[in-house]
C-alpha cells in the first residue's frame, strides 16, 4: 500500500521534468495579449517555446534586472517587452545582440535601432480617455497632457503615478522633452491642484468608468478595454494642435539576449514577432495595439498614426538613460 | 540479514534524508536573510530613517491586523463551538475556508464592496483574512477545556463567570493565533501593493523594500532586507509559544466534551452575530466576486448571467493550464510534506518543552520571513551553475512551497500525535519494529488522517501562494500569478470567475475532509 | 412541625436514549446530613448528582432545595449556581490557566466578594487544608494529593449547603487513598453541609459515615445506616449487589 504510494509520487515528480524548450521568451507584454502569438509561432514553426511572464507590480523590470543578473548564464534566448525604454538599457548595458533582419523594414525609424538590437512593434498611444456625460456642455478633459495640471482640469482627473510601466516611460520623455526640473515643478502643481495619482493606467481607467473621475491619462488598451466591458468612454489623443508635441506613442519592442543558447530560433522569433502578420494580431486582439507600419490589416476602430492623430518625436536613447533616476524622483515626490 | 534492508530498517539513513530535504526547502533558501543579521551591513541598513520608519510602520500595521483578527476570531470560535447558536456546526464548517483564499481575493473584494483603498484598508484586508488563525486555534482550545471545569465555574459563578474561565483556558491559543496572524499580516505583499496601488495616497510596508531592493542592488540585498523583521517575529512567536506552554500547563484532550453554553433568550442574537462574523470573513466577499463576474458597464449589450457564464469559461479556458500547474505544484509539495512532517513532528514530542520551541522555531523560519524574502534568498541559492536544470524546472517550486508551510503541517501533526498514548509505539518496539515502522504505522496509528490533512494543507497554501510564486521563474505560470496579474490589469469579470474557481479549487480538499469526517462520525454513531 | 428537608428528590428520572438511567428516584436529606450512593458502575451515580447540582435536567420528577422547586420536569427553575451546591468533581475540574491561591479566590469573586475579601478568604482555606504555601504554583504543577486539596477548599471555601462527592479518592493508589480518607474527616468537621459521596468504595463510604443508599437498576433504595452495611466489605458488596 505504501510502497504504491511512493510510486505515485515518484510518477508525480518526473511528470514534473518537461523537456528542454527550443527557445525561452521573456515577455512583459500581459499574458493574455501575449500567449496567442506565442501559441501561433509554436504552430508556425514547430518549435517549443518557454515563457517566462513578468507581473504587473514589477512591471518590465522584473524581467529586465533578471536579465542583468543571469548576465554570466543567461537563460533568455528574446526579450519581448511591452515598452521600449527598458530595452534600450539593456543594449546599452551590453546585453543585447544585433541581429537587422529584413522583417523590420517598413517600422518608422525612430522605433527601431540602426545597430538592429531592437526593434519596435505594436504601439499603445497615450491618450484622454473620458466620460461625456461628466461634462456640462462647453466643458471637456484637457487637450493637451501639459494643461492637465490646471486647477480645473486636475481636481475631476488621475493618471497613474509614473513609478513603473508605460506612464515612468512616459513622463521620463517628458522630462527629456522639458527638463527635470520643469517636470517634478508640474507635478507637484499636480499634487497642489488635486489631480490624482492612481496605482496604475487600469485603475485610473476603473475611476472613470465608475463615474469618481472624468477623465484620465492612460493607454489606448485600457480604453479599449474599458470600451469592450461597456463603459461609455471616449478617447482623446492629447497635444494635437499646430504648435503641441503630440500623442506618444510606446511600442513594443523585442531583442535577442546576449549569450542566447538558441540563437537561431531567437532570430526566427524576431522575424515573426515584427512581422505585418502579428502586428495585424495585436491590432485584432483585446489590447488593440496600433500599427506602426501603415498599410496593416486592422479594425477600424484602432487608430492610424500619422493619419489619425500626430505622434511625438522622441529620443528614445535618452529616455533610457534617465528613466532610473527619475523613476527615483518620481517616487520621492510620491511616495509616503 | 545485513545490506539494504537493515540500512532502511536503521532510523539514521531517513533522518539524514529528512534533515537534508529540509534543509534544501527550508534553511538554504534563509541564509542570504540569515547572514544579513552577522553582517554590519544587515544593521546599518536599519539606520537609515526611511527603512526604519518602513519597519514601524510594518510592524504596527500588523500588530493592528492582528488586533482585529483577534478581535473577529476569538468571538467568531467562541459562537461557533461553544454556544447553542443555530446551526454552530455550519458556522464552524466556515471558519478555516477565509485562510485558505489568497489574502489578495479578499482585498480584491472588500474594495469591490467598499470601494477601499490605501493602508486602513490593507489593514482591515489582512486582519480578515487572518481572523482564521485565532479563530481555529481558540477553537481548538475551548474544545479541549475539560467538562468539569467548565461546569465547576458554572456551580460558583454562573453562566458569565463560567464563559470568563472559559474564555482565560483559551486566551493562550487565541494570543499564540494572534501572533501567526501578525506574522501573515507583516508577511503579506500583495495586499499592501494592491491597497497602494488603488489609493491616492501610496504608502510603503517593509515588504516593498524587499522586492524593491532586487531593483537597483540584486536579490540578496533583498533578501538581507528581511532579517530584522524575521528576527523579531521570531521573538514574538518564541514568547507566545512559552506563554502558551506556561499557561496552558498539562493540557490534555478532554475526555468528556465541556458542554455549550446555553442562551435560551439570545439564540437569535447568537445566530445575528454568527451571521455577522460569517459575512465579514467569507460569504460578503464571495458574494461580491461571484457579482464581479457578470458585471458590467451600462453600455453593456449582455445580461448579467450571460457575461458571467462567458467569465467562467474563459477562466476555465484561459487558466486550465496555470490551475494543473498549481496542483501539480501543490500535490508534489503535499507529497513532501507527508514523508517530512511525521519525522519532526515525532521528534518535537521527544524533546522538553523549551527544546521542543527552539526546534519549532527553527522549522518555523521560512514562514517567518516574507514571502518575496524567501524567494530571493531562494533565487541568490539556487540559481546557479551547480543545480543546473534544477533551477528552471518544476521541481523547485514545491520544494519551496514544502519548506515554507511545512510548519504549519508540523504544528498539526504534532498536536495530534501527542494524543496518541506513548506504549503503542513502545509496544511495537518490544515486538521489534524499526523506527520508520514505529512512527509510520503505530505511531502516526489513528492520527493518519490528520497526516493527510496536514499535507492537504500545505498542497492548498502552495496552491494559494502568490508572493513567493510572482518571483520563482519556475512558478510564474501558476494560477496565483494569474490571478495576480490580471487583478492589476482590467479584467473584471475574468478576474472574478477565475478567483471563485480557484477557491472552490482551494476549498475542495478541506470540504472533502469534512465530508468524510461526517460521514465516518455517522457509521460511528 | 418539622423542618421541611434540605433537599427532596420526587420520582426523579433520566433516560439516556433508549436506555432508562434513574427511574423514578426519591430522596429527603435534612441539612447536614451525610449519604453515600453506591452503585456499580454505569449505574448513573454521577449523573443524580449533576441533577441534584443542576448542570442536567431530569427527564420527569422534581428536585427541591429547601422546600423551593429547583427542577421540575425537564425545567431547571433554579440555576446551577444559585441551588448553594458545591460538587468536587471525580477529575477535580480545576482551572488550569490560574494559580492555586486564583482557583479559589476566583470562585469567591464571582458570588459577589471584592477581591481583598476573596483573596483572604481562599488563602485562609488553602491553610486550613495543608496548601498555604503553594498559593502561586499552577494546579498541574502540585501532586495528585495536593490537587485534590485544591479541589475540596474551592469547594468548601462557597459555604455550600450540599457538597457533592463524585468518586473523588477514585484511581488513587492504597497509600494516598488512606491519606485521602483522613483527610475527608478534616473536611467533614470543617462543613456544616449537607454531603452526598458517590462511591464503589466500602471504605470511603465508612469514613463518611452517616447512610448509605444503593442505586440499582435506575432505582434507589431506602437508605440504611452505615454501621450496619459497611462494616465490611463484604456486608458492602452484598448490599452493592443485593
Amino acid at each position: 500500500m505504501l510502497r504504491r504510494r511512493w510510486l505515485w509520487a515518484a510518477a508525480a515528480v518526473l511528470g514534473a521534468c518537461g523537456r528542454e524548450p527550443d527557445l525561452v521568451v521573456y515577455c512583459a507584454l500581459d499574458r493574455d495579449y501575449s500567449e496567442p502569438i506565442l501559441e501561433r509561432f509554436e504552430q508556425h514553426t514547430g518549435l517549443r517555446v518557454q515563457a517566462q511572464f513578468d507581473v504587473e507590480q514589477s512591471k518590465t523590470v522584473g524581467l529586465v534586472n533578471r536579465i542583468i543578473q543571469e548576465a554570466a548564464r543567461p537563460r533568455a534566448d528574446v526579450f519581448w517587452n511591452n515598452e521600449i525604454a527598458h530595452t534600450i538599457r539593456l543594449k546599452n548595458l551590453g546585453l543585447t545582440e544585433a541581429y537587422a533582419s529584413d522583417m523590420t523594414r517598413g517600422i518608422p525609424e525612430q522605433f527601431r535601432d540602426a545597430g538592429g538590437h531592437w526593434t519596435g512593434f505594436g504601439a499603445r498611444a497615450r491618450v484622454i480617455a473620458y466620460r461625456a456625460d461628466r461634462f456640462a456642455p462647453g466643458e471637456g478633459p484637457p487637450r493637451s497632457v501639459l494643461r492637465m495640471v490646471e486647477p480645473e482640469h486636475a481636481r475631476r482627473g488621475a493618471m497613474a503615478a509614473p513609478l513603473t510601466g508605460t506612464t515612468l516611460t512616459h513622463f521620463t520623455a517628458l522630462a527629456v522633452l522639458r527638463g527635470r526640473e520643469a517636470l517634478l515643478e508640474w507635478l507637484r502643481r499636480g499634487l497642489d491642484n488635486g489631480l490624482q495619482y492612481g496605482g496604475g493606467n487600469a485603475d485610473v481607467m476603473r475611476r472613470v468608468n465608475e463615474k469618481d473621475l472624468a477623465w484620465c491619462l492612460t493607454d489606448t488598451d485600457d480604453a479599449a478595454a474599458a470600451r469592450r466591458n461597456g463603459h461609455p468612454v471616449t478617447v482623446l489623443f492629447p497635444d494635437q494642435g499646430p504648435d503641441e508635441m503630440g500623442t506618444v506613442l510606446i511600442p513594443n519592442s523585442v531583442c535577442i539576449v546576449k549569450g542566447a543558447r538558441h540563437r537561431s530560433h531567437a532570430e526566427r522569433f524576431v522575424d515573426f514577432v515584427t512581422s505585418p502578420e502579428v502586428e495585424s494580431l495585436l491590432a485584432a486582439g483585446g489590447a488593440q495595439q496600433i500599427p506602426l507600419r501603415p498599410g496593416v490589416a486592422a479594425p477600424p476602430d484602432v487608430p492610424v498614426p500619422g493619419q489619425d492623430f500626430h505622434v511625438a518625436t522622441i529620443d528614445w536613447n535618452a529616455v533610457a538613460l534617465q528613466l532610473e533616476e527619475r523613476r527615483r524622483d518620481f517616487e520621492e515626490l510620491l511616495v509616503r | 540479514m545485513s545490506g539494504p534492508r537493515s540500512l532502511l530498517r536503521a532510523a539514521w539513513p531517513w533522518w539524514l534524508l529528512v534533515v537534508s530535504l529540509t534543509a534544501a526547502a527550508s534553511w538554504l533558501p534563509l541564509l542570504p536573510t540569515l547572514g544579513a543579521l552577522f553582517s554590519a551591513d544587515g544593521w546599518n541598513a536599519l539606520r537609515d530613517p526611511r527603512l526604519g520608519a518602513l519597519f514601524l510602520r510594518t510592524l504596527w500595521l500588523s500588530a493592528l491586523a492582528s488586533g482585529i483578527a483577534m478581535g473577529l476570531g476569538v468571538p467568531y470560535a467562541l459562537l461557533a463551538t461553544r454556544t447553542n447558536v443555530p446551526g454552530a456546526a455550519l458556522f464552524a464548517l466556515l471558519m478555516p475556508l477565509p485562510l485558505l483564499l489568497p489574502p489578495l481575493l479578499i482585498a480584491q473584494a472588500w474594495h469591490g464592496l467598499t470601494g477601499m483603498d490605501g493602508q486602513w484598508a490593507a489593514v482591515l484586508c489582512l486582519g480578515l483574512a487572518g481572523a482564521p488563525l485565532p479563530a481555529l486555534l481558540t477553537a481548538h482550545a475551548l474544545a479541549r477545556q475539560a467538562a468539569g471545569a467548565h461546569e465547576a465555574a458554572l456551580l460558583c459563578g454562573g453562566p458569565r463567570f463560567a464563559a470568563a474561565e472559559m474564555l482565560r483556558s483559551a486566551w493562550p491559543a487565541a494570543l499564540l493565533g494572534g501572533v501567526l496572524a501578525f506574522l501573515f499580516a507583516a508577511a503579506d505583499f500583495s495586499v499592501p501593493d494592491y491597497m497602494s496601488f488603488l489609493a491616492e495616497e501610496k504608502f510603503f510596508v517593509y515588504s516593498f523594500e524587499i522586492f524593491n531592493r532586487s531593483r537597483e542592488a540584486d536579490f540578496r540585498g533583498g533578501a538581507a532586507a528581511a532579517a530584522p523583521l524575521v528576527l523579531v517575529i521570531a521573538l514574538l512567536l518564541y514568547a507566545s509559544l512559552h506563554w502558551r506552554d506556561a499557561w496552558s500547563g498539562a493540557e490534555r484532550a478532554a475526555a468528556r466534551p465541556a458542554p455549550r453554553l446555553r442562551v435560551p433568550a439570545g439564540r437569535w442574537l447568537l445566530l445575528t452575530a454568527a451571521l455577522a462574523g460569517a459575512a465579514l470573513l467569507l460569504l460578503l466577499p464571495l458574494g461580491r466576486i461571484l457579482y464581479d463576474t457578470g458585471m458590467a458597464g451600462p453600455a453593456a449589450t449582455e445580461a448579467w448571467l450571460q457575461r458571467s457564464a462567458r467569465a467562467f469559461s474563459d477562466a476555465l479556458a484561459r487558466g486550465r493550464g496555470d490551475l494543473l500547474r498549481s496542483l501539480q505544484t501543490g500535490a508534489l509539495a503535499g507529497a513532501l510534506v507527508l514523508l517530512l512532517a511525521p519525522w519532526w513532528a515525532a521528534q518535537l514530542l521527544r524533546l522538553g518543552r523549551r527544546r521542543q520551541r527552539l526546534l519549532f522555531l527553527l522549522l518555523a523560519l521560512p514562514l517567518l520571513a516574507p514571502g518575496v524574502g524567501f524567494g530571493m534568498g531562494a533565487i541568490v541559492v539556487y540559481n546557479r551553475d551547480l543545480f543546473g536544470g534544477f533551477y528552471d524546472s518544476a521541481l523547485l517550486p514545491p520544494l519551496l512551497m514544502a519548506g515554507r508551510w511545512l510548519p504549519l503541517a508540523v504544528f498539526l501533526l504534532a498536536e495530534r500525535l501527542q494524543r496518541v498514548p506513548a506504549n503503542q509505539e513502545e509496544a511495537a518496539q518490544l515486538a521489534g519494529a524499526g523506527y520508520r515502522l514505529r512512527l509510520f504505522r503505530y505511531r502516526l496509528g489513528v492520527q493518519r488522517p490528520a497526516w493527510w490533512l496536514a499535507a492537504a494543507l500545505v498542497a492548498v497554501f502552495a496552491v494559494r501562494e502568490i508572493d513567493l510564486a510572482i518571483l520563482l521563474p519556475a512558478a510564474n505560470q501558476s494560477a496565483a500569478v494569474r490571478y495576480y496579474m490580471a487583478l492589476h490589469a482590467q479584467r473584471d469579470n475574468f478576474v472574478a470567475a477565475f478567483g471563485l474557481v480557484m477557491a472552490l479549487v482551494l476549498f475542495l480538499p478541506l470540504m472533502l475532509e469534512a465530508a468524510w469526517r461526517g460521514a465516518r462520525a455517522r457509521d460511528e454513531r | 412541625m418539622s423542618a421541611a428537608p434540605l433537599l427532596e428528590l420526587f420520582e426523579v428520572s433520566k433516560r439516556f436514549g433508549a436506555r432508562a438511567i434513574l427511574d423514578g428516584v426519591s430522596l429527603r436529606l435534612p441539612a447536614g446530613a451525610r449519604l453515600t450512593v453506591a452503585g456499580v458502575s454505569g449505574c448513573g451515580k454521577t449523573t443524580l448528582l449533576r441533577l441534584i447540582a443542576g448542570l442536567d435536567a431530569p427527564d420527569g420528577g422534581q428536585v427541591l432545595l429547601g422546600g423551593a422547586p429547583a427542577s421540575r420536569g425537564r425545567r431547571v427553575l433554579l440555576p446551577p449556581w444559585r441551588r448553594g451546591v458545591q460538587m468536587v468533581f471525580q477529575d477535580l475540574a480545576l482551572w488550569p490557566t490560574r494559580s492555586v491561591l486564583q482557583n479559589v479566590a476566583d470562585a469567591l469573586r464571582a458570588q459577589g466578594r471584592s477581591r481583598p475579601e476573596s483573596d483572604a478568604r481562599a488563602a485562609a482555606a488553602l491553610a486550613r487544608l495543608g496548601l498555604g504555601g503553594l498559593q502561586r504554583r499552577r494546579p498541574h504543577t502540585l501532586s495528585g494529593g495536593e490537587q485534590r486539596r485544591l479541589a475540596f477548599a474551592r469547594a468548601l471555601s462557597l459555604e455550600p449547603r450540599v457538597l457533592l462527592l463524585d468518586e473523588p479518592f477514585a484511581s488513587l493508589d492504597p497509600v494516598a487513598r488512606g491519606e485521602g480518607l483522613a483527610f475527608l474527616d478534616e473536611v467533614l468537621a470543617a462543613t456544616a453541609a449537607a454531603v452526598i459521596l458517590v462511591t464503589h468504595e466500602p471504605a470511603e463510604a465508612r469514613a463518611l459515615r452517616g447512610d448509605l443508599a444503593v442505586l440499582r437498576d435506575g432505582k434507589l433504595l431506602p437508605p440504611r445506616p452505615c454501621s450496619d452495611t459497611c462494616a465490611s466489605d463484604a456486608a458492602f458488596a452484598a448490599a452493592l449487589l443485593g
